[in-house]
């Protein structure tokens, strides 16, 4: 049957190498921001704040 | 990953100012037509909830709730949050990129384009002009319509970034960049079909467990990228605005994008759980999606934490409150979800309203007060004064709140009594809620209250429509300006090369290939590749920190700078889960012994299953019976992946408002379903279900069913020539059979070329062999359903 198919498919390795792919960008991403300068994220978080600086209006 | 990339110069760059203005126009356009969309879509759903309690709300042929239930889900999803989603989106990205839209006329043409989408699946699908797949419901050339709109929106998008003074992007961009690509990757693949020669019809080119695979795979990621990332992006510029303090923890935000971007592709086939679908998909869904748990979370207390030293404002402005409660609606739907996703967990709630209950907790709550928040915000700066009634809001806010909490617990106690009534049996095993109306009777009252609740949170809507246009009706439209500061000449930065072959992406292209390796190698061998990877994952990290170097720019630091191939990685993080989980289902052909063989359908009955579709049967009836003892005792013997192989599109369905149908073939004459379709309370008392009796007197085309047959021939059902060319003939057959046994039972007007008869042909043809007769003759009719 088709399930019996699929379960002994080697084309189901696929998944499992998504997954380790997964792991590697996930451990890295992880450690990449844990270990970035304060002051570096800390300008990134700010950014929503200062796009208003010296903004004005213009009536339309 | 460790900093291993070139030093970028640092030399001292000139720089000029520049004054420039904001496409705030756009802005406004859609704020507009989110809000419309919204009181249009959310009426749609006070209305189909009315006809749930009340059956005579429904007007056949065109009103009935089968139709207008694929309203309200296109109409909020799409109507509503997305046009909410384009407005923060404009005006979020313009401030951060500091740089005007790049085409006004793009963005006019985007603006109407998606209108007239709108407008289109408002008058198409009340029709019935379906696909019969949930939120994708609309026909092939509306869909292509659909893809040639993202595409201008992408242009606008990408185009914008590339004229952006600011280097660094956001990370409230790096979901809207998500959005875009992962979205039409949606759209495109999901709705692949073979249009019906010079009609308005199609038929998907996936069929049965595939097609439910690709559906749900969509279906959950439509969830996924229209109504989260893009509200998370707007989250991570609108809440720090309003709050005037940053984001929590930007560390927190990146990794919440790239977990979020990754594990949500593959959260799919949580939908069709305990199902035919082969159970390496189900466990891969169910995993993915217990494991969304952690970014969501981390993203929704990310929210939560940025209002910390805040929450007295919380207290005093409505836009703090919609936000405040937004976020927190989306941790509690967001711990839903997984925990639904749960195989026994999913065995009690699917099909049920718990369902229900469960992503109106996120749309109400999470994109509904999102929304609302964002207006209020944003439409006083857009006219250039206070928002007129600060009362008015915070009323808002309060009738929206308790319209939630009704509407979600009226379908929490629904739902878990639907799942426990179908599941319970008596001390001799057998069900001891054997008719199903009985189920739906005992739930009748909570659909009262989910009409109270849902018409408590249209009326904060209407309140807020008032509030808004009464804003902008005592200001005056105005365009933004700002001063931006733009170095004379480009500054040095990292190139594709470096970025593209940087020491991290070379780590994971290392464990890819090993990975990969382990689906040409045996058992044995492939056991020690994935320890390889998992080895080669940890000490390769451990060596790119160890040999970091802190005096130069970071990989990702420049990948944040570097719009295209940004995208080019999210891409890479969506296509990984799809591909892994779809390509394995969609390559390996059905190998069935001759007599597992199941016949296609007869030209009648796909005449009457096109009337199936057209009518929205599946919105309330599935056609899946689960693997549970209980599920075979009330509907017959499990379903099988060869049951519906020849389903395009499959009508596995989502929801149990009545029977699954799955094995409906042969269970009740032709006179029953006769009866059934003109009057259900006739044969079935206490019967919820809409009348159809403008099918007994509506005809079919029977010239069209060769040209559908083709078509269907195209996507792999296996019809010759002959079966094409005889479509009519055969037609007549089977339909004077049906009325001749009709005729015997006392209906003496039944017209052979009736869409009842066809229908009815389709639904005794459900679950039983082609070849065997369609219909049993002359057998007493029940009342027992």
């Amino acid at each position: 049957m088709h399930a019996e198919l699929l379960a002994k498919s080697p084309l189901l390795m696929l998944p499992l190498a998504a997954m380790l792919v997964f792991l590697a960008v996930w451990i890295g991403t992880t450690l990449h921001a844990l270990t970035r300068p304060r002051a570096q994220m800390d300008a990134a978080a700010r950014m929503p704040l200062r796009d208003g600086e010296g903004d004005d209006h213009e009536r339309r | 990953m460790s900093s291993e990339a070139p030093a970028i110069a640092a030399a001292p760059l000139a720089v000029e100012t520049r004054r420039i203005t904001y496409n705030d126009w756009i802005a406004r356009w859609f704020v507009a037509a989110s809000v419309v969309w919204g009181l249009v879509g959310m009426l749609v759903g006070a209305l189909v909830a009315l006809q749930l309690a009340f059956w005579q709300a429904n007007l056949p042929p065109y009103l009935t709730f089968g139709r207008l239930r694929p309203l309200h889900t296109n109409a909020v999803i799409f109507a509503f949050v997305g046009n909410m989603m384009f407005a923060g989106i404009y005006y979020s990205t313009q401030r951060l990129v500091k740089a005007r839209l790049a085409s006004d006329l793009l963005a006019k043409i985007h603006f109407w384009g998606w209108q007239l989408i709108i407008v289109a699946a408002a008058i198409t699908l009340p029709l019935g002009f379906t696909q019969g797949k949930e939120y994708a419901e609309l026909e092939w050339p509306i869909d292509i319509a659909i893809a040639l709109v993202w595409v201008v929106f992408a242009i606008e998008f990408f185009w914008t970034l590339a004229r952006r003074t600011e280097k660094h992007l956001y990370v409230a961009l790096w979901f809207y960049i998500s959005t875009i690509i992962t979205v039409a990757v949606l759209h495109i693949v999901n709705s692949l079909a073979i249009p019906v020669l010079a009609g308005l019809k199609s038929y998907s080119i996936f069929g049965g467990a595939q097609d439910a695979l690709v559906q749900w795979w969509y279906g959950h990621n439509a969830v996924a990228f229209v109504l989260t990332t893009p509200i998370l992006g707007i989250m991570y510029y609108f809440l720090p605005k309003a709050a005037e303090r940053p984001v929590y923890s930007y560390r927190l935000s990146v990794i919440h994008f790239w977990s979020l971007v990754f594990v949500y592709i593959w959260a799919g086939p949580h939908h069709p759980l305990n199902t035919a679908l082969p159970d390496w998909a189900q466990t891969l869904g169910m995993i993915f999606s217990v494991m969304l748990w952690a970014p969501s979370w981390g993203g929704m207390l990310n929210g939560l934490l940025t209002l910390k030293g805040a929450w007295g404002k919380v207290r005093s402005d409505p836009v703090l409150k919609f936000f405040a409660a937004g976020v927190t609606f989306y941790g509690m739907a967001t711990f839903e979800g997984p925990l639904l996703s749960i195989k026994a967990v999913n065995g009690l709630a699917h099909y049920t309203d718990w369902i229900i209950g469960h992503v109106h907790a996120g749309a109400l709550g999470w994109n509904g007060f999102m929304a609302a928040g964002m207006f209020y915000w944003m439409v006083p700066r857009l006219y250039g004064r206070e928002l007129w009634s600060k009362r008015l809001a915070d009323g808002h806010f309060w009738l929206g709140t308790f319209g939630i909490l009704l509407y979600v617990a009226a379908m929490w106690v629904s739902g878990i009594t639907q799942g426990l009534m179908w599941r319970a049996v008596d001390s001799t095993g057998a069900l001891q809620y054997p008719n199903f109306v009985e189920t739906v009777n005992a739930i009748r009252p909570m659909y009262w209250m989910r009409l109270v609740g849902g018409s408590m949170y249209l009326a904060g809507m209407c309140m807020m429509a008032y509030n808004l246009w009464r804003t902008a009706r005592a200001g005056k439209a105005v365009d933004a300006q700002a001063t931006v500061v733009v170095p004379s000449a480009a500054p040095a930065e990292a190139t594709w090369v470096e970025v593209l072959f940087g020491k991290p992406v070379m780590l994971v292209t290392i464990v890819a290939v090993v990975a990969a390796t382990m689906a040409v190698v045996n058992n044995e061998a492939s056991m020690f590749l994935a320890a390889l990877a998992v080895v080669t994952v940890i000490l390769g990290t451990i060596a790119l920190r160890l040999a970091a170097d802190h005096t130069r720019v970071h990989w990702h630091r420049m990948l944040e700078g570097r719009a295209l191939l940004f995208t080019v990685f999210v891409v890479i993080a969506v296509l990984a889960g799809g591909v892994a989980e779809i390509v394995p289902s969609l390559l390996a052909t059905p190998a069935l012994a001759a007599t597992d063989q199941p016949q296609p359908y007869k030209p009648l009955e796909v005449e009457g299953r096109d009337i199936y579709i057209r009518e929205g049967c599946y919105t309330c009836h599935s056609q899946m019976i689960r693997t549970f003892d209980f599920e075979a005792k009330r509907y017959g013997e499990a379903s099988t992946m060869a049951d519906s192989m020849y389903d395009h599109p499959f009508q596995w369905g989502s929801k149990r408002t009545g029977p699954d149908l799955a094995r409906e073939g042969g269970k009740y004459p032709n006179l029953w379903h006769w009866r059934h379709m003109i009057d259900p309370r006739s044969v079935s008392t206490g019967s919820i279900m809409p009348p159809f009796p403008t099918l007994a007197t509506s005809e079919i085309d029977s010239s069209r069913t060769g040209d559908k047959m083709h078509a269907l021939r195209a996507v792999g059902v296996p019809y010759d020539d002959d079966d094409i060319a005889s479509a009519e003939a055969d037609e007549s057959l089977q339909a004077a059979q049906i009325v001749d046994n009709l005729r015997s039972d006392g209906v003496g007007d039944a017209n052979p070329k009736s869409e009842l008869v066809a229908l009815i042909a389709y639904l005794q043809r459900l679950g039983v062999s082609g070849q065997k007769p369609a219909a049993p003759a002359g057998a007493p009719v029940s009342m027992a359903r």
